[in-house]
């Protein structure tokens, strides 16, 4: 140890964490080394720096306090109970869930469209079925008699009424 | 707010050097805590929830305003000369410092401090100050524990180089 060099030592951790063991290898080292010296001497001000730097206090200044309460005050009004500001904080949440849902809704509606369409053909034979659907009515022969056949059924044998 | 001015001051006062920057960065704390007082769920002493909002409002100013150094070892004044000179000497024999010896260490802390990074006087203010864990620095600033070990290293060794080359500057 008396031979290495501290200068890692010195920076790795803060000075005041050097444990006894390693101040007195340090202490050993620097009689023999004066670069190592040197280092050591720095980090001992550095310390004692950061030390003074930390024992300063700052005094607020005589209109601290009004600036704060006036900057309390912007806030407050900021936050008001009809402000836009606060009215959107508080429900941004909910507006944007809504339109992810609406969103999320949407999508899958159009999915299912897509998907679903071609098996919703209709596929039935009945001329009447096939024009109510929409389906192909042009090819379908619909007369008009023939959709009274289709909803009444067949018109009865004509009968004679005798007086 | 009576009650916890001077410690915010006191949190905010590490990492600002001009009295301006220090109340707005105080007040900055005090709106964030009335504005999330509902957030504050009684877990923990209260002091301990402003003290994190006010460090951590301070590493946000400090990276708002990141600049390079903010001075450089242009002018020591005769005092600070004095005290580089005679501080070996108490230091040597463990001496008390006057009141005054307080005063230039502070304004030559200032100087010295003030030519490193932001991100390593954040660093030598919360570890080697506060003695924060690095677990929690690395929970306030972002970075991953190693990244603050390894920080911490380089901003020690800047700040001990400064001040090696404030000494070879000195007059003997």
């Amino acid at each position: 140890m008396r031979e290495q060099h501290i200068i890692e030592m010195l920076d790795t951790r803060p000075l005041n964490d050097l444990r006894d063991a390693e101040v007195s290898a340090i202490n050993e080292h620097t009689a023999i080394c004066p670069r190592c010296r040197q280092a050591f001497q720095a980090a001992q001000l550095s310390n004692l720096l950061l030390r003074s730097r930390a024992e300063v206090k700052t005094d607020p200044s005589p209109f601290f306090r009004t600036s704060l309460m006036a900057a309390i005050r912007d806030e407050q009004v900021q936050l008001g109970p009809f402000s836009f500001f606060r009215i959107w904080k508080e429900t941004y949440r909910l507006i944007y869930s809504m339109a992810a849902l609406a969103v999320i809704i949407g999508g899958l509606t159009l999915w299912q469209l897509g998907t679903n369409t071609p098996n919703m053909r209709f596929s039935s034979t009945d001329p009447m079925e096939l024009l109510v659907y929409g389906m192909d009515s042009a090819s379908v022969d619909l007369s008009y008699g023939a959709v009274l056949m289709d909803l009444y059924g067949p018109p009865p044998e004509k009968t004679e009424i005798t007086k | 707010m009576r009650r916890y001015t001077p410690r915010v001051f006191q949190i905010a006062g590490r990492f600002f050097r001009r009295r301006s920057q220090v109340e707005e960065c105080v007040q900055e704390v005090f709106l964030k805590v009335y504005t999330r007082l509902g957030d504050y769920q009684g877990r923990g002493s209260f002091e301990g929830w402003l003290t994190r909002i006010a460090t951590t409002t301070s590493i946000n100013l400090i990276r708002h305003n990141k600049r390079r150094p903010e001075s450089t070892f242009t002018d020591l004044t005769t005092e600070e000369n004095e005290w580089l000179d005679n501080t070996l000497a108490i230091l040597a024999t463990g001496k008390e410092r006057s009141i005054e010896d307080h005063l230039v260490a502070a304004d030559l802390a200032d100087k010295v401090l003030f030519t490193l990074p932001p991100d390593d006087r954040l660093i030598l203010m919360l570890i080697d100050v506060d003695h924060a864990p690095i677990k929690e620095v690395a929970e306030m600033t972002g970075w991953s524990e190693s990244k603050v070990m390894v920080k911490a290293f380089r901003a020690r060794r800047r700040l001990r180089q400064a001040v090696e080359k404030l000494l070879k500057g000195a007059p003997k």
